[in-house]
């Protein structure tokens, strides 16, 4: 059975030290390889994007799948997200998922 | 499949749902399987393409929506749209992947490929194994829609195993849903052109979530006289229109009755 990757937020971040997520938030600037996602819930994380750096964002809004480790995000891919994201529901649809772990882990 | 015809009702509705519910599902008889306790055929699931395999008449995808991943199959159409006889095709289906796997890798990105999109589909089994065969693949182009369907199945879930049924009765156990936790703004979508099926899953959510709070404020009411519309209207902050529409539905249905006239109600319970 596949490993999930699941959807969490800058709130949720020291649980998931080391494995493999999902974090969607708004593009920030760039420091050389390095990208700052201004997360849902007004978080900043640093995206390590040397793995993936042919592939540019293409939205000002993105989900990066990476590793966090050592408060970086190691990007593995990213998805392109709409531009009228509503980062509040979301934000909830995180929390409940955290409630009902069962159906997402 | 049972000879229960709500049962039937029940499989043909489109269950939202996750892979990882999919892969916990167990299998029941007449080849369909239950999940939270409920037959499930028709299922609906949001995710990423991580994975494109065309066949002659068949393209694979493998679907990962951050539970799970999952394979699918979508059956392609001959000239006159119909679906190619699905046996007939599965007779050839092992002597052309391995043939198809190195032709098609090299062919032109399948559109879907790294996209989020939108699956409607049938889960069953085959060859004792589950099978997932697709009747619709949409992209995504809202992303609110990624959001809509994993509430959307959280609420489903919620629902089913605190034995809140697709018409919205509830058993004789005391319902414990967390409604009052899915607070989904209604502005949604702020921009203009939005997804109307976005916002109609919203409404649908909120709908359900408040036929659930009326039930429960009228079966905890213990007076002769029950509780009336205008107290359900004030405590659930809804108009006496939408409460009216819910009470009616619950008479129809047996579980309130009226009690010294027509705006006081309580439960047959």
């Amino acid at each position: 059975m596949s490993s999930a990757t699941p959807r969490i937020n800058f709130k949720y971040l020291s649980q998931f030290e080391g494995k493999t997520v999902r974090i969607a938030g708004k593009v920030g600037e760039k420091q050389g390889n390095n990208v700052i996602l201004h997360t849902t819930d007004n978080g900043q994380v640093i995206v390590d994007r040397s793995q993936n750096l042919k592939k540019s964002y293409e939205t000002n809004n993105v989900e990066v799948l990476g590793v966090w480790k050592n408060n970086q995000l190691s990007e593995l891919t990213f998805f392109n997200l709409s531009d009228n994201f509503d980062f509040d529901t979301y934000n909830q649809m995180i929390d409940l998922s955290m409630e009902h772990k069962e159906i997402f882990m | 499949m049972t000879n229960n015809p709500n049962e039937n009702v029940i499989v043909r509705t489109i269950t939202p749902l996750t892979i990882r519910q999919i892969q916990l599902s167990t299998e029941s008889e007449g080849n369909t399987f239950k999940i939270d306790k409920e037959f499930v055929m028709n299922v609906s699931l949001v995710g990423t393409v991580i994975k494109v395999i065309n066949g002659n008449t068949y393209t694979n995808y493998t679907i990962d929506d951050g539970t799970g991943q999952l394979k699918i199959r979508e059956f392609k159409r001959n000239k006159q749209n119909n679906m190619i006889d699905q046996e007939e095709q599965e007779q050839e289906q092992e002597q052309e992947q391995v043939n198809e796997e190195k032709k098609k890798s090299e062919q032109i990105q399948n559109p879907f490929e790294n996209k989020y999109v939108r699956i409607i589909g049938n889960l069953k089994a085959y060859k004792k194994q589950k099978s997932f065969s697709v009747n619709k693949i949409m992209e995504i182009t809202d992303s609110n829609q990624i959001t809509t369907h994993f509430l959307e199945a959280i609420l489903v879930h919620i629902q089913r195993i605190n034995g809140v049924s697709n018409q919205g009765q509830t058993t004789s156990q005391e319902s414990q849903i967390k409604e009052e936790k899915i607070e989904i703004k209604k502005e949604t979508n702020k921009n203009k052109n939005n997804n109307i099926i976005t916002q109609q899953n919203t409404d649908h959510i909120l709908g359900l979530a408040l036929k659930d709070k009326a039930l429960r404020l009228i079966s905890s009411n213990q007076t002769s006289s029950g509780i009336s519309l205008q107290e359900l209207s004030k405590k659930l902050k809804s108009t006496e229109e939408e409460i009216r529409e819910i009470v009616d539905f619950f008479l129809d249905q047996g579980q309130i009755y009226i009690t010294i006239d027509d705006e006081h109600f309580r439960s047959t319970d």
